[in-house]
């Protein structure tokens, strides 16, 4: 029994080394794209391995890797669903993980404690230090009480309404077995009503296309002067006060 | 808990409210075993729905229960449903 249990551990160690080394690579290249000016102070992102790191947990403990992964998944895609999942089946979590990859999404199921842990520190630089995790205790962030019972994420790319509707199609087919309970669209807090909303909304590119082709419709017609109106009277009221001004010194 | 007894189960919650935790945590305690028998029905209520939040169970006999998961937590929500099962569970025995 306790052989098995030790082999288990080994060889999710083992599992993991590749994932996290390449979460630290993926870490590494934001901080080589970005220019720290302080980047020797306080400031600077850590090496996710160095011993320079005063982390809460242990450095190489499961629960400082997976709040290292939470952070990376939170910094890598732009839409997060929340998802409750209820005693899904072997065959049908195959199947699910495998629709949501053909599409380039992934399910995750989460630990609440940690993943609470990152949402309290989501902004700082390194979530899983101790200070900073100490500082934050008493933060209230709005996602948290989704963090109740048994929860999953389901992770998308790219805030596309598309990808969302094909997920929640997949999700159609297991009913109660997992179902959306809330999302996290790029910056903003979405419940089960603004998700379905947002699903039917076409993407941004078409968005952006229909403003410009508005504007440039509406140029013609007087746009641009209603936008300059307010600094050309500025102007002129200045230049006017300027002549008056100017009048009263000869 | 005991599921043996039950046909039909709606819950409808608010996700961001504290009742989401006990009435998650009740669906979570329904194997996917019960559903030859049972009938599961949920519902994720948002701002906008005016629908209560609520955990309804209908048993063998036709009783009905239902709880407010706003102001139990799983326990109490567990025990309340227990009440009638353990009548039913007597009766099946002595019946026997």
């Amino acid at each position: 029994m306790i052989s098995s249990i030790i082999s288990h551990n080994l060889r999710s160690i083992n599992l993991l080394r590749p994932i996290r080394n390449s979460i630290q690579v993926s870490v590494r290249s934001l901080i080589s794209s970005k220019t720290y000016a302080t980047s020797t102070g306080d400031n600077a992102v850590p090496d996710l391995l160095s011993n320079q790191r005063k982390t809460a947990k242990p450095l190489l403990s499961r629960k400082t890797f997976l709040l290292d992964y939470y952070k990376h998944l939170n910094d890598t895609n732009e839409i997060i669903l929340y998802v409750h999942h209820n005693n899904i089946t072997k065959n049908e979590n195959k199947k699910i993980r495998n629709d949501l990859s053909k599409i380039g999404c992934k399910l995750n199921v989460i630990r609440n404690r940690i993943y609470g842990v990152y949402l309290r520190s989501e902004n700082e630089i390194d979530p899983a230090d101790k200070e900073t995790s100490f500082k934050n205790k008493k933060v209230n962030h709005p996602l948290s009480p989704l963090l109740n019972g048994p929860t999953a994420i389901i992770t998308i790319p790219t805030s596309n309404p598309q990808t969302v509707s094909d997920v929640l199609k997949i999700l159609k087919s297991v009913q109660e077995k997992l179902f959306v309970v809330g999302a996290k669209v790029e910056k903003s807090v979405y419940d089960v009503d603004q998700v379905n909303q947002y699903k039917d909304l076409p993407t941004k590119e078409q968005l952006q296309s229909q403003l410009t082709g508005l504007l440039t419709i509406l140029g013609g017609a007087g746009l641009v002067q209603t936008l300059e109106s307010n600094t050309t009277s500025l102007y002129l009221t200045l230049k006017q006060h300027e002549k008056q001004l100017s009048g009263d010194d000869e | 808990m005991i599921i043996k007894y039950f046909t039909k189960v709606t819950v409808k919650f608010h996700p961001f409210t504290a009742g989401a935790k006990p009435a998650r945590l009740f669906l979570s305690r329904l194997p996917s075993a019960i559903k030859s028998q049972c009938v599961i029905d949920y519902k994720v209520l948002s701002a906008t729905t005016t629908e209560k939040p609520i955990i309804e169970v209908v048993f063998k006999d036709k009783h009905k229960m239902n709880i407010d998961p706003e102001t139990a937590n799983i326990v109490e929500v567990a025990n309340h449903f227990d009440s009638h099962s353990r009548k039913l569970a007597i009766k099946d025995a002595i019946s026997e």
